[in-house]
């Protein structure tokens, strides 16, 4: 009878149907395979690391230039001093390491460092600030702008040329650059740190132009929609499209609080707001697009059930 | 008929195991097949009602992320007991490695297709919306999930990734803690407590799906 009919089905257009069940484990298998031949047939990103010996001697020009900005306190790294046993870069990344392998240098590089640890840290800072902008004249360097553009890497040709009050800072660099050209420096970061660390190893590298010229050339920095892709892999985390969106064109993204403020308030939107507020979440009802979603309901509306169906009368319910 | 919503949630009763009946009907090797079917929590999944409009694949892409899920689970097991060297090293740890990868494409793979299908059907409404803010809050830490994966992969973009995200994300206070580039930190947080947090989040997602049921169209 009509009228007994539960309320729900009489306005849903929509039958109860024999649940057809086995089509989960036939597409989990599906799924399963294809995984598992796309890991075996096409791999996944793997680009070796980067390590000191291989970064300076490449560019040996940049890691003295690199040194100069740490012994000035203008490096990278001072944006990492929050780093547990960072304190000061200065320190860390350039004078420890110099007076561990002390037994190792020439004299004159030993003799460089005691000089310019007995200076006061202002004298230090102006020998190396001198030192650095000396570099940035020499590469018609302007003032640091345009964030994401390659850096320029001096070459060492062009820096024996250099002149000025830069006291023992060249000679300290070298000696940095000696150590790490060797292998010193990778190992003696990675022996002071615990375990698979590679936090003084990154930082250090990070302060040197090599590692972001590479990702900029290679589009990956996060201006560049690198946080979507990959380095040597045509598939990266497309599914970090809002992140990345908030990154790359919402005002203020690409700082830190910004780009997490702009999530906090993309998440809000989608979890609070959507679904609860009267208008925006009849959205779906409006666009009927549900219509694509719902499967058809080919049993109810065979001829065959219809005939059935009719010839039953009233008799029948929905569910036949 | 007192409770117009009786009918409607009637699929949603356990079925008794009735071997001997199963066997008669379905013939013995599909009923022995069908059996675990019968048992909690699987049960009426065989022979079944459903409403007709859930009868579509759109109605999957929820259940294939959670098999994406437990894929990672497996495949992220092998690659932890067996560590960084074997899957950097060697042939089949970098396999193992690209199918973990790829199961993570997967997973976020169906987890958009279910997202999209939440959303045009209005699957969200009335008590439904806890349900839909757990899964939500879900997907957000797969988010973060991923980046420490990729922080605890040791390779050249968990290198670059983890100084760019230490000068920007890693800078902002709570998050300025963590540091990207200790990669056992990263590693424990993408292998252990993140993962924990998922699985009870999900766990709790897929219960409340139980309990209420399918969505009524709109």
């Amino acid at each position: 009878m009509k009228s007994h009919t539960p309320k729900n089905q009489e306005t849903t257009r929509f039958h109860v149907v024999p649940h057809c069940f086995w089509r989960y484990p036939i597409v989990a298998g599906i799924v399963t395979v294809a995984v598992i031949l796309l890991g075996m047939l096409v791999g996944s990103p793997n680009w070796p690391q980067a390590t000191i010996k291989k970064v300076t001697t490449e560019q040996p020009g940049g890691t003295l230039w690199a040194v100069a900005q740490e012994l000035d306190h203008s490096s990278s790294s001072y944006t990492n001093t929050q780093e547990y046993g960072m304190i000061n870069p200065a320190t860390r990344l350039v004078v420890d390491p110099l007076k561990s392998a002390s037994w190792a240098l020439a004299p004159n590089v030993n003799e460089a460092l005691s000089q310019f640890l007995a200076q006061p840290e202002q004298q230090q800072v102006r020998w190396a600030m001198n030192y650095d902008n000396s570099i940035r004249k020499a590469l018609k360097m302007g003032s640091m702008g345009g964030a994401m553009s390659t850096v320029p890497v001096p070459s060492l040709t062009m820096l024996s040329h250099l002149h000025g009050d830069f006291g023992p800072v060249p000679v300290i660099a070298n000696g940095i650059l000696q150590l790490a050209r060797n292998g010193y420096l990778q190992n003696y970061f990675q022996g002071i740190s615990p375990g698979n660390t590679f936090e003084y190893v990154n930082i250090w590298l990070y302060d040197q132009p090599y590692l972001l010229n590479t990702a900029i050339k290679n589009g990956l920095t996060d201006d560049q929609w690198g946080m979507i892709k990959e380095r040597g892999f045509f598939v990266g985390p497309w599914y970090l499209i809002i992140p990345a969106i908030a990154h790359v064109l919402l005002p203020g993204g690409s700082s830190g609080p910004g780009f997490v403020l702009w999530n906090a308030l993309i998440a809000f939107f989608f979890i609070v707001l959507f679904p609860l507020i009267p208008g925006l979440r009849d959205i779906p009802r409006y666009l009927k697009l549900y219509k694509l979603i719902y499967a058809t309901d080919n049993i109810q509306h065979s001829p065959l059930v219809q005939s059935v169906k009719r010839s039953l009368g009233d008799e029948t319910n929905a569910s036949i | 008929m007192s409770d117009p919503n009786q009918d409607y949630f009637a699929h949603h009763t356990s079925q008794p195991f009735a071997w001997k009946e199963r066997k008669k009907a379905r013939g013995t090797w599909r009923a022995l097949f069908e059996s675990f079917a019968y048992l909690p929590p699987f049960n009426r999944m065989f022979g079944k009602d459903s409403p007709s409009y859930a009868e579509s694949y759109w109605y999957c892409m929820g259940g294939l992320t959670f098999l994406s899920f437990l894929l990672l689970i497996l495949s992220g097991l092998v690659l932890t007991l067996f560590g960084p060297t074997w899957w950097q090293g060697t042939y089949v740890g970098y396999v193992t490695k690209s199918i973990h990868y790829w199961t993570a494409q997967s997973f976020f793979f169906f987890l958009f297709l279910h997202i999209i299908r939440v959303w045009l059907t209005g699957a969200y409404r009335g008590k439904r919306w806890l349900n839909y803010a757990i899964g939500f809050v879900a997907f957000f830490l797969s988010l973060g999930e991923n980046l420490f994966g990729l922080l605890a992969r040791g390779d050249w973009e968990s290198q670059f990734v983890s100084m760019h995200s230490d000068d920007m994300l890693f800078t902002i206070p709570g998050l300025r803690l963590i540091s990207p580039e200790n990669f056992t930190s990263a590693l424990i947080i993408h292998v252990a407590l993140i993962p924990f947090v998922l699985l009870i989040l999900i766990g709790v997602h897929v219960t409340l799906v139980k309990l209420q049921g399918i969505a009524r169209p709109l």
